[in-house]
């Protein structure tokens, strides 16, 4: 009878666990853009994402899709950008590794029933990686604004109409990407015994699992006041992907002649994907004709950051026809803990030289943004993070140009940006406290292609 | 509009396209999948890139809708009727470098995705009745990048690729200590499969097309380990499956125009005999352990197959500003899938399509195109020899698939 039962709960142990790790894979997790991190778009990075009144270029399809309105030229762009974080947690290095990512941009304006339209599309991939997940459980402590969030597919379209010759507005969508399913696990396990081996075991399995997008919406205002003055102003909403999981294990547990018909069901919800609400207020100056200064402020909305972690329960049913034996005893449901964040006030800075030197256009950029950690000062959590400064650097230079008034061209764009966290003291919920610095450099360079 | 760009994305678990059942934009569609010779829109980034020269700056987005209603005799208590339905994007833009390839380059790209579900993935044991080849592919993510080059003497070339993705990780469990640890390690990554067209127009009258597609596979793909599970072994566990699958395709097709009307003809080959498995097998045997009484993975059998392609279309004015096109056309769709025996009961039927559509075009300053097209497949009749609770039974397999699909675009 001890051997039966040991056969009973070997199906139990074996696939309780992996049918949990199977939904906590599927449940995978996606918080916010990377582009929030890291921005979109040599130029735009450079100048530190302080471009939402001046931005015509794809980059406009993440920082104001108003700016489209713009554009006067077909504009195709391609980028690679090199980000390597050092997030460092009681003085040891996280295993944050470095990720490169490529961008993918256009920008197609052209005119319908007389109005002046603009088409954009804003991609970044991480190499062939549309996403990583890896999971965590509640009581891990993760920085999880970093990890694997710069390797997530950050996808936008837009489009924009220049109502007036100083007014344009433009809209669109961001889009998350989430799987849910059902995975069902059938068969019989074989132990190693007479000759048989555990490649004996007959198990099979079925996956039925949908793929859903989930949209975000944009909306952009970009006001030419004067030719030194341009105002914008953007929001952008709320993305978020509840997942629901569900696993059943089927089957009949053998007791000698006798077999028990068994089920194992698994439900698992998470919020798989949640970009915070955002709205920004930005602006252009140009003192001289040779000189940008552009501002921006940025709310977003962190309060409603849902905890990473799956919620799951389960259920089990051995039709036991009246023998005498235990049900194995199956994980608690999991208890998720708030994710204690408030929103934020964030501000850019950036400045763009454009001086005469030689026949091409050359532009040196800076930019500067404070991002402060969402997590509150007093809360206890293991979601790791530290506000952040970032401080970018860049140039750009017209590599070719020709057509009426050199209208059309190649521009090269490249940027480097640093960002240091600064120190910061965080309470686990055990009570023990973790000191979190760092920093993280990004690299980066991307061709423009105006026709 | 945007809904469907996002897809390349999320193009995760996809089960091949739909364009490979149905053609790609309704112009096609309604022409018996014909276009390899002529399509000069957005949906040429699929059909052959080629094509695109001939674009305008223009968008189309639209909707496609399909019933599957399909049976299997005596009655299966696996449902096989399906419905899909998808959103369809498409843009061209030409890219006016100067000489000397003004006017020479445009890029083209056509997106159809199936609604908020992006795609659907089944994999399922072979003993249960199903179509794999049909309703799955239809709901199923088709995204399609490409660009066309115009060359002189009526020569046009293009490339391009179709983007899917797949699902590759690994899972480790260990059960020592106080409870069951695990840590799942995957990620999504692109697949790519690449298109190369050709297309010649000797003059106004003739056009030829000749486009080959590498075939576009995405899998889902988790290995599981399991440690320490007290003194139990378990054996490492492949949640395997294929989540997209079009075969590599070699298309060639002639179109004649003659005054109004146009006749195009085409044949194409499909390399069904790639595909091996829907699924692998849960437990693999390694080489030292054989032979193993674990369950082995369902070898499909499939075969290569021809499907040749016919569609008309015929094109006359409505008023000064306005044209109306009238399509309609046919294709043979022979199935790759042999009659089933024993308990597999993977069905597939060889198809006759029928197709009709039409397309209104009003000039400037309005610039708008509406088009629609229906198609009608027809699956004969087909008996397999199957063993169900250990006793023979011969089963059809029929049914019918209709498909319609409606887009609004324009230049800009």
């Amino acid at each position: 009878m001890r051997r039966q039962y040991t056969h009973a709960a070997l199906v139990l142990a074996v696939c309780a666990p992996l049918v949990w790790t199977l939904c906590a894979m599927l449940a995978a997790r996606a918080q916010a853009n990377p582009a929030d991190i890291f921005g979109y778009g040599s130029r735009s990075s450079a100048l530190g994402g302080a471009v939402s009144a001046d931005v015509s270029d794809a980059s406009a399809n993440y920082y104001n899709p108003g700016g489209l309105g713009w554009a006067e030229h077909t504009e195709v762009s391609l980028g690679f950008v090199h980000m390597a974080p050092t997030l460092v947690q009681d003085g040891a290095n996280a295993p944050v590794g470095a990720v490169n990512a490529w961008q993918f941009g256009l920008v197609a304006p052209g005119r319908f029933w007389g109005l002046p339209v603009s088409f954009g599309l804003a991609a970044q991939v991480s190499g062939r990686r549309i996403a990583r997940v890896v999971t965590f459980t509640e009581e891990d402590q993760r920085w999880f604004l970093y990890e694997h969030r710069p390797e997530q597919l950050f996808l936008v379209s837009n489009v924009a109409l220049r109502v007036t010759p100083r007014l344009s507005l433009g809209g669109g969508f961001g889009f998350l990407a989430s799987t849910d399913g059902v995975m069902r696990i059938t068969g019989e396990l074989v132990q190693p015994a007479s000759g048989a081996t555990q490649y004996d075991s007959r198990l099979d399995h079925e996956v039925l699992a949908e793929l859903s997008s989930v949209r975000y919406p944009q909306l952009g205002a970009s006001l030419k006041v004067l030719p030194e003055l341009d105002l914008a102003l953007v929001y952008r909403g709320e993305g978020k992907v509840t997942l629901d999981v569900d696993s059943d294990i089927e089957g009949n547990i053998h007791f000698g002649p006798l077999a028990f018909p068994t089920r194992y069901l698994l439900f698992s919800k998470t919020i798989q994907s949640w970009i915070p609400r955002q709205l920004t207020l930005g602006a252009r100056f140009a003192p001289t004709p040779v000189l940008d200064l552009h501002v921006d402020l940025t709310w977003i909305d962190w309060s409603g950051l849902p905890s990473p972690v799956s919620a799951t329960s389960s259920q089990l049913s051995i039709d036991t026809r009246g023998a005498l034996f235990d049900t194995p005893q199956l994980p608690p449901a999991t208890q998720l803990s708030s994710a204690h964040a408030s929103g934020r006030l964030s501000p850019r800075l950036g400045a763009e030289l454009r001086p005469p030197w030689g026949e091409l256009g050359w532009s040196l950029r800076a930019g500067y943004a404070y991002q402060p950690t969402p997590l509150d000062a007093d809360s206890s959590s293991n979601l790791l993070d530290a506000d952040v400064h970032v401080f970018s650097f860049g140039a750009g230079l017209h590599l070719l140009q020709w057509g009426a008034g050199n209208a059309s061209g190649l521009q090269l764009d490249a940027q480097t940006q640093w960002g240091k966290l600064g120190q910061r003291t965080q309470a686990a919920p055990g009570g023990e406290e973790t000191s979190l610095t760092g920093h993280w450099v990004a690299v980066g360079a991307g061709l423009r292609l105006s026709l | 509009v945007a809904l469907a760009l996002a897809l390349f994305g999320v193009a995760t678990n996809a089960v091949a396209t739909p364009a490979a059942l149905f053609g790609a934009g309704p112009a096609s569609q309604a022409m018996g999948g014909t276009g390899v010779s002529f399509a000069s829109d957005d949906s040429a980034a699929y059909i052959n890139p080629a094509g695109l020269p001939n674009a305008a700056k223009a968008f189309a987005f639209g909707v496609q809708a399909a019933r599957f209603a399909l049976t299997e005799s005596p009655a299966s208590a696996d449902s096989l009727n399906d419905e899909s339905h998808a959103i369809l994007f498409g843009v061209t833009v030409p890219l006016p470098f100067p000489d000397p390839v003004s006017d020479r380059l445009v890029l083209g790209l056509n997106v159809s995705s199936p609604g908020a579900a992006i795609a659907r993935v089944a994999i399922l044991n072979e003993s249960r009745a199903q179509f794999p080849l049909l309703a799955p592919r239809a709901d199923a993510l088709n995204f399609n990048l490409a660009l066309g080059a115009k060359l002189p003497w009526g020569l046009h070339v293009g490339v391009g690729s179709g983007l899917l993705a797949s699902l590759d990780g690994k899972i480790a469990i260990d059960s020592g200590g106080d409870a069951a640890r695990s840590v799942t390690d995957d990620e999504l990554v692109l697949t790519a499969a690449p298109v190369v067209g050709l297309e010649y127009a000797p003059n106004e009258a003739w056009a030829f097309g000749l486009v080959w597609r590498s075939a576009l596979q995405s899998t889902f793909d988790l290995n599981v380990t399991v440690e320490n599970l007290g003194s139990l072994i378990v054996p490492p566990l492949h949640v395997t499956g294929l989540a997209g699958f079009d075969p590599s395709e070699l298309n060639l097709e002639a179109s004649h125009v003659l005054g109004s009307w146009r006749l195009a003809l085409g044949v194409g080959h499909r390399a069904w005999s790639a595909l091996h498995t829907l699924r692998d097998a849960t437990v693999q045997c390694p080489p030292e352990a054989r032979p193993c009484a674990a369950l082995t993975a369902h070898e499909l059998e499939l075969r290569d197959t021809w499907v040749p392609r016919l569609g008309v279309e015929h094109v006359q004015a409505l008023g000064a500003k306005a044209e109306l096109a009238l399509r309609a056309g046919y294709f043979f769709e022979p199935t790759p899938v042999p009659a089933q025996q024993g308990t597999a009961r993977v069905f597939d039927n060889t198809r006759h399509a029928l197709t009709a559509g039409y397309g209104v075009r009003f000039a400037a300053p309005v610039n708008l195109e509406l088009q629609m097209s229906a198609q009608w497949h027809h699956l004969l009749p087909r008996d397999h020899a199957l063993v169900r609770d250990d006793r023979a039974v011969t089963t059809s397999t029929q049914g019918e698939v209709v498909g319609v699909c409606w887009t609004l675009g324009g230049e800009f």
